[in-house]
């Protein structure tokens, strides 16, 4: 059996404390029998209806297009992929409201394709389009890196074997290369979802905030927070749950992709 | 050689460095105080702009947290202690659990229709009924920041004066809402939204907005609103009690008023 | 009818001359020292590395010609490979493992199945069939990577050391499973082994690369 220092116990207690105690917290001080209160909730019930439609559009605008992009970047070459890498992990490591002024600048009316989208008729700023390609651009790094890195790791000698037995790339890629990392396309497109259900900074700046339009769950948390700040931490209490059971839909996710 | 020089350089270092140290001191205010003043963003430029009156009058550091009325009261209510609390509308004085009696009125701002200069909107949006129109973007403060409340007010004035058009409330006309106007006019400088409701001072602090103060009446029947700005004392020591002479002076009304687009109260 | 290479195969830093012409109904086992190319001439001819120099047509079809910048991509060429690492995709059953090659060719799933269960009957897998490719032993991936290999009924077969990596009590059986398979392949068998028993059991010839 392997043992951990007395000292080094203490310490991980302390790590754990960081992140167990401010959910304790919010379960303590939460009015439960207010809770009831939030299906009734139009502020809540509109920015759940938003939420869902709008991250799971992402969630499948992620998958669609990341993995294609993982897999291309898994047979590119070291200094491509190298570069490719650090370039789909810039929104891992940006604030999302400077993704949100990036956006801006790039599609808002003045941004640098927004002139030609709006001789075109097309406006995206204030719009749940402007939500999902928040949402995407902060959540797709998180599909393409977990997918790739499963990309590489797999045995790739089976794409030799794919080729063989009369597989075309294309063909190599939905038929072989698919079913051997489904596990790891559904667990990379779980946290893209909820890294695009808990998006905030990137869609308040682009898309703004606006009641059964774009106005996402965390925006509805913080706008509560003004006003009502009981439900503000019920609604709190709504996601974190929700995360929980993100966290356990991936671990058995997980222990499947484990075993195979 | 090279050793004794390195030494001389140090010396001269310190030296330096002590000097600094003491000239610092020295424009230091006397007594080692500081005052904490949370105030409604919509003050944030005026009040930025007369640090050094208020740390004179004081005699006192100033800091400053800015934010919506809302947001400031609910980290009081949860535990912040400012010394001062200046705030658009009585409402959140309340909501920090701050006795209102203690309140001082200091200005007004009207609400105002805000646009860019040179933009299209700034020459065709000239009154309320304009904001109808579809193709103009508009933003609103959120109804629960006091910016919003009066735009809500204005809105269901104008349902009144120009008719049921205006009845659909803020979820039909507005394009996107913010907690607080600063974002919002942000946008506009930005040129991603045409037009905003908010304070008329916010154009005194940039030369790129343009506001049209929405007149008090129409038709003979009430249009405009107005919010006005308190001063809530937190605490009675003598600094505080000092800026809050200062505050609710007619200098200082004044000052607000010539320089930075807000208006005198009606007495 | 029939399998020519004229050509180099390039191994490590030099290339080495190859003439040579196979014929259906032929097992041919390719034999030779470590690293003097015998899994590089496989991969040759599947098409997963080009020659060098020079050409290789099968049944009068140019597969592979320098000269006449010619190259036929894999999937075109109808080679069946049971590589020395198998390759097999875990994530699937095994019956699905072996209908890969006809679905490859464009067979229905359901024609795939039954094909490949026939093909798991004549390598004494059939037991096997529903299980994960990634929970069988040595023995048993090794007899459902030959049934991948040879399902489709490919032109030219090709064996990277089908017997390695298994015990020598496995071994005997899983020989007499190959004989048996192989006795009924009517294309061009390539067999690379560096066990001289299953030359002698296996092969009707041989050739010999370097050394």
């Amino acid at each position: 059996m392997r043992r951990t220092a007395k000292s080094l116990i203490a310490i991980a207690v302390l790590a754990v404390a960081v992140v167990a105690v401010p959910i304790i917290g919010l379960f303590v001080r939460v009015p439960w029998t207010r809770m009831s209160e939030l299906w009734s909730n139009d502020t809540a019930l509109s920015a759940l209806r938003i939420t869902l439609q709008t991250s799971l559009i992402a969630t499948a605008l992620c998958v669609l297009l990341g993995v294609p992009l993982a897999w291309a970047m898994s047979n590119a070459s070291d200094k491509v992929r190298t570069l490719a890498r650090a370039l789909v992990t810039v929104p891992v490591v940006l604030p999302p409201v400077v993704g949100g002024i990036a956006l801006l600048s790039a599609l808002g009316r003045k941004g640098v394709f927004g002139g030609f989208l709006s001789s075109l008729g097309i406006s995206l700023p204030f719009t749940q389009t402007a939500v999902v390609l928040s949402q995407l651009f902060v959540a797709m790094p998180f599909l393409v890196l977990a997918v790739e890195s499963q990309f590489r790791t797999m045995d790739r000698g089976v794409i030799d074997a794919a080729r063989v037995m009369g597989f075309g790339p294309f063909r190599t890629f939905t038929h072989v290369v698919l079913p051997m990392t489904k596990g790891s396309v559904i667990a990379g497109a779980i946290l893209a979802w909820a890294r695009a259900v808990g998006e905030f900074g990137a869609s308040i700046t682009f898309a703004g905030s606006l009641k059964a339009k774009t106005q996402t769950l965390p925006m509805a948390v913080y706008e509560l927070l003004e006003r009502d700040w009981e439900l503000a931490m019920g609604l709190s209490v709504v996601m974190v749950l929700f995360a929980i059971a993100v966290i356990f839909g991936l671990r058995s996710q997980l222990l499947n992709s484990g075993n195979a | 050689m090279l050793a004794v020089k390195v030494k001389r350089v140090c010396v001269a270092a310190v030296v330096a460095l002590s000097l600094t140290a003491c000239g610092e001191s020295s424009t230091d205010s006397a007594d080692d105080c500081s005052v904490e003043i949370f105030a409604a963003s919509s003050l944030s430029s005026a009040l930025t702009a007369m640090t050094d009156e208020l740390r004179t009058e004081s005699g006192c550091d100033i800091t400053y947290k800015f934010g919506s009325s809302g947001s400031l009261a609910a980290s009081i209510e949860a535990g912040a202690t400012p010394d001062l609390f200046l705030s658009s509308g009585t409402t959140s004085v309340t909501a920090s659990g701050l006795d209102v009696k203690t309140s001082r009125a200091i200005v007004e701002s009207s609400l105002a229709i805000i646009t860019s200069k040179g933009s299209v909107a700034s020459r065709e949006v000239i009154a309320v009924d304009d904001l109808l129109e579809k193709k103009w973007k508009l933003g609103l403060c959120a109804a629960t920041a006091p910016c919003g409340e009066l735009a809500d007010e204005v809105l269901a004035n104008a349902g009144d004066v120009f008719g049921n058009t205006f009845d659909f409330g803020r979820n039909a006309l507005a394009d996107t809402e913010a907690i607080n106007a600063s974002d919002l006019l942000t946008k506009v400088e930005m040129g991603e939204l045409d037009v905003v409701l908010g304070y008329a001072s916010s154009c005194a602090s940039s030369s790129d907005l343009v506001c049209t103060v929405i007149p008090d009446e129409e038709n003979g029947q009430q249009l405009g609103e107005k919010t006005t700005y308190f001063v809530t004392p937190i605490n009675d020591s003598s600094q505080v009690t000092r800026l809050l002479t200062f505050m609710t002076s007619a200098k200082f009304s004044e000052r607000l008023v010539t320089d930075f687009g807000f208006e005198a109260m009606v007495k | 009818m029939s399998l020519i290479i004229q050509g180099q195969i390039q191994r490590g830093e030099c290339a080495f001359d190859l003439q040579e012409e196979f014929s259906p109904g032929e097992v041919v086992a390719v034999v030779g020292p470590n690293g003097s190319g015998k899994s590089t001439l496989l991969s040759v001819v599947a098409g997963l590395l080009g020659l060098a120099e020079g050409s290789m047509s099968l049944n009068g079809r140019c597969l592979d010609s320098s000269k006449d910048n010619v190259y036929v991509e894999p999937e075109q060429r109808d080679i069946g490979m049971m590589f020395q690492s198998l390759h097999l995709v875990g994530q699937m059953t095994v019956v699905d493992n072996v209908a890969l090659a006809l679905r490859a060719r464009g067979a229905s799933r359901s024609d795939a199945h039954t094909t490949a269960r026939e093909q798991l009957v004549a390598v004494g897998a059939s037991h096997l069939a529903e299980r994960k490719a990634s929970a069988l032993s040595g023995g048993e991936a090794q007899r459902v990577a030959l049934a991948r290999a040879i399902a489709a009924r490919p032109a030219v077969l090709l064996l990277d050391e089908p017997l390695s990596a298994i015990d020598a009590a496995s071994k005997e059986p899983l020989r007499a499973v190959l004989a048996a398979v192989l006795q009924e392949f009517k294309g061009i068998t390539l067999l690379v082994s560096h066990d001289s028993a299953d030359v002698s059991t296996l092969a009707s010839r041989s050739i010999s690369l370097g050394g």
